[in-house]
């Protein structure tokens, strides 16, 4: 069904141009004369309806896929919701660690941890964002996401001092990135 | 081992020795930009320098310092793409006598201003929530990284820009045969006929932000070819072509009148569609994220929880969006002569200050996305509105021009400044830092920019008849025997005057005179909002904008913008997300800041030999 969907949007998308590229005075003597005061070529309209006509059917079979895999989705462990939850949690507890030990480690493990995190469990998080989006609804994923933003900027921060010879400066960027972090878990469970 | 003292991040030295060094690439990428019909983005080539100055020569920059150092750097260049592709219309017109100085620089610095003030409030909407990709942030930001990025990384990325730069450098050596080809006809190698194109640019920096894309290239790509696969065979066969290729095919068109057939389709159909859908597309961004964007407001209002304030205030915001407002005003009354009353000019500020807001979002929204930015099509329209709110008489093209220059300034800004937030963000950098520093030099860029295109016009003329021009003048002034001798005549420049087609100028004069003619293809600008507002809606938000975008421009460079994301999709596919991010990034960076390098040691070239000859 998504291939129909899909096909449906990229041809629909196609004629629909096609037809708007006919919206100029009519090039063809013999239809001009016969239709003088018609602002578009002859098959321009028809081709633009027929094309958004292809184009909205697209869209609302995509959606109607999207739905029954969303649902699918949700019959099993957690569903999507409980992806995001885990994933949070997960990078919260890492940033509540960090923050704990940040006088214990030497700037080059700090930097490491940091590192380690963007690659992974960060990078894993924000590759789904517009999922979590479409989830959520943009409200509340703004509610969310907010704090998971911020926490990851003040966290490069602290790898960017840190980087510099400055880590005791860097990590008071911490305590702040694991408020965030903690303020977008608790944001999460509410919804 | 760790440093004492406060750490170094809006500091004097940065912000002056950033100044400088945007004074210099605001000149040089000006001249360049006019000879070539396109700029060159500073922010790359801004961090090299501040790389290489601070933490090269001074041992002393730290990595968010070098952010500030390139956010105010290309903030003072960035200008001049608003400047170049406006102002010199008024020259081609032969208005440039009643032009008021005053009343440009006016514009321009209000532009400069308001294109800070608006796109701040979203920053959180577009950087933080929706993540917008901005590959030159990306590429900047990988710069800045490299001393803690590790060996790999940093090699990886010197490598890339020593590939890139030296590939460039092939094509721009002055000799005869060059030694590499900048396009490559493969449609013409293959035999394809000459209205289906398929000629690929040799741009790296085009496949480097391709690749930083990601699967934003596939839409690109998609664009392009529905254009020129889809939409011109299509009118070919139908007819629907522009006045005097009637009856053409695909295969008589031959390859000597396709390039022109081409340039002038895009202006009878690809960019008047193209454009409307970028309308419907951020028309519809704008509906979706209207939620996003009241919360990002409601946010500058009050401090941030447990913590200082990490954007400028809501207030700093409006006296700047006020005073920007009035200079506007004023701009626009002044440039009017007499002729434009102080309630036509209240109507035309307010009216600019507007489309100024919405054409910042569009190019946000499509510079995050692929890098390229419609602001060409954007500034037309603002000129159009202006001209549909004066009248289309001659007496107010040059105010209509005006305020069309500080909007097309500010869309210039506010993608410059978007790009650095972006940079700042990856690398930590606090928002209000790089704000404050752009917002106070932001009034530097436009007298520069402006300054150099009157300098341009005194000492070289330009435009398409740059050599009648220059003819003309010598005759006035009683020297032509003498430019004769130096090989000048009404045909040809004189040795040692650079030519400067500024060809965007050119394009500009043509669609004023469809203005005042009344023609305006409304019809095209409706019919493609409503393809960009409906996919922008239905489908995914940004995708009217990026198809609108790649409708209309260069197959050439849209293509391998378009094979860098479909390479960014096959590497994750076959070796993960994670090593295509690793290694993707840095080679992708490097060909982005090594083409953007040789462009700008081309273009100060330029400015050198021209100011020996002269």
């Amino acid at each position: 069904m998504k291939l129909l969907s899909n096909a449906l949007i990229v041809v629909g998308f196609c004629l629909g141009t096609a037809g708007a590229a006919g919206f100029h005075e009519p090039t063809d003597p013999e239809y001009k004369a016969e239709n003088p005061n018609a602002k578009t070529e002859e098959w321009a309209l028809p081709l633009f309806i027929v094309g958004l006509v292809g184009v909205v059917s697209g869209c609302l079979l995509r959606r109607a896929h999207d739905r029954s895999q969303r649902a699918a989705e949700d019959s099993q462990t957690g569903g999507l919701k409980g992806v995001f939850k885990g994933q949070l949690e997960s990078i919260r507890d890492m940033v509540i660690e960090l923050d704990e030990k940040k006088n214990e480690l030497s700037t080059q493990e700090l930097c490491g941890r940091i590192d380690k995190m963007f690659r992974n469990e960060y990078f894993d998080l924000t590759a789904r964002n517009e999922d979590y989006a479409r989830l959520l609804g943009f409200t509340d994923y703004a509610r969310v996401w907010e704090g998971v933003a911020t926490a990851e900027r003040q966290i490069a921060r602290t790898w960017s001092m840190a980087t510099d010879g400055y880590p005791e400066q860097g990590i008071e960027e911490l305590p702040l990135a694991r408020k965030n972090l903690e303020h977008a878990c608790e944001v999460l469970a509410t919804l | 081992m760790a440093k004492n003292g406060p750490y170094r991040e809006l500091t004097f030295l940065s912000v002056i020795a950033a100044v400088i060094t945007g004074v210099i690439l605001n000149m040089g990428i000006s001249f360049a930009g006019m000879q070539i019909g396109f700029t060159i983005v500073g922010s790359t080539v801004a961090a090299v320098i501040g790389f290489g100055f601070l933490r090269g020569v001074l041992r002393r920059g730290s990595i968010l310092e070098v952010n500030i150092f390139q956010t105010v750097a290309s903030g003072v260049n960035t200008v001049n793409a608003g400047i170049i592709f406006t102002i010199p219309v008024l020259f081609l017109l032969g208005m440039d006598k009643e032009m008021d100085l005053r009343a440009l620089m006016l514009a321009a610095t209000a532009g400069s201003l308001l294109g800070v003030v608006i796109i701040v409030p979203l920053r959180k909407q577009i950087i933080d929530l929706e993540r917008l990709r901005f590959p030159e942030g990306v590429a900047t930001a990988a710069i800045l990284k490299s001393p803690g990025a590790g060996v790999a990384k940093a090699r990886l990325l010197l490598i890339s820009i020593a590939f890139s730069a030296t590939v460039l450098t092939l094509t721009k050596l002055p000799v005869e045969d060059p030694l590499l080809s900048e396009h490559f006809n493969i449609g013409k190698l293959i035999g394809l006929p000459a209205g289906l194109r398929l000629v690929l640019a040799l741009s790296l920096l085009s496949l480097g932000a391709g690749y930083l894309a990601g699967r934003h290239g596939l839409v690109i790509l998609y664009g392009t070819l529905l254009n020129f696969w889809v939409l011109i065979p299509f009118c070919l066969w139908m007819g629907w072509v522009p006045a005097g290729f009637e009856g053409d095919t695909l295969s008589s068109l031959g390859y000597e009148r396709a390039d022109s057939f081409n340039g002038a389709f895009a202006g009878f159909t690809s960019k008047l569609v193209g454009v409307g859908m970028i309308l419907g597309g951020a028309i519809a961004g704008i509906l979706v994220a209207l939620p996003a964007l009241k919360s990002a407001f409601g946010s500058l209002k009050s401090s941030p929880a447990g913590g200082a304030r990490e954007e400028v205030s809501m207030r700093v915001l409006t006296v700047g969006a006020g005073i920007g407002f009035v200079m506007l005003l004023v701009a626009t009354w002044l440039s009017g002569g007499g002729n434009v009353s102080w309630g036509t000019a209240l109507i035309a500020a307010v009216a600019g200050t507007l489309w100024l807001w919405i054409a910042g979002l569009v190019v946000a929204q499509t510079t995050g996305r692929t890098d390229w930015s419609p602001l060409s099509g954007l500034a037309l329209i603002a000129i159009a509105i202006m001209m549909g709110i004066m009248g289309t008489a001659d007496e107010y093209i040059i105010p209509a021009v005006t305020v069309g220059a500080a909007i097309c300034v500010a869309t210039s800004m506010c993608a410059d400044m978007m790009a650095d937030l972006k940079t700042g963000y990856l690398i930590g950098g606090k928002p209000i830092k790089q704000q404050i520093a752009q917002i106070a030099t932001c009034w530097i860029g436009p007298p520069v920019a402006v300054g150099t295109v009157f300098i341009l016009w005194s000492a070289y003329s330009f435009g398409p008849d740059q050599a009648q021009r220059m003819y003309d003048r010598q005759v006035e002034q009683g020297t032509v025997q003498e430019y004769v001798e130096k090989g000048g005549g009404p045909d040809q420049l004189a040795r040692g005057i650079p030519n400067i087609p500024a060809p965007q100028a050119g394009v500009l004069e043509s669609a004023i005179n469809i203005v005042q003619s009344g023609d305006i293809p409304l019809g095209k600008y409706l019919t493609g909002a409503v393809l960009g507002l409906l996919v922008s809606l239905l489908v995914s938000p940004g995708l009217g904008v990026m198809i609108g975008l790649s409708i209309y421009l260069p197959f050439d460079y849209m293509a391998v913008f378009g094979i860098g994301g479909i390479l960014s999709i096959l590497v994750t596919r076959w070796k993960g997300a994670r090593f295509a991010e690793d290694k993707g990034v840095p080679i992708a960076a490097g060909l982005i800041v090594g083409d953007a390098l040789v462009n700008v040691g081309d273009a100060i070239v330029r400015v050198i030999k021209a100011g020996i000859a002269s």
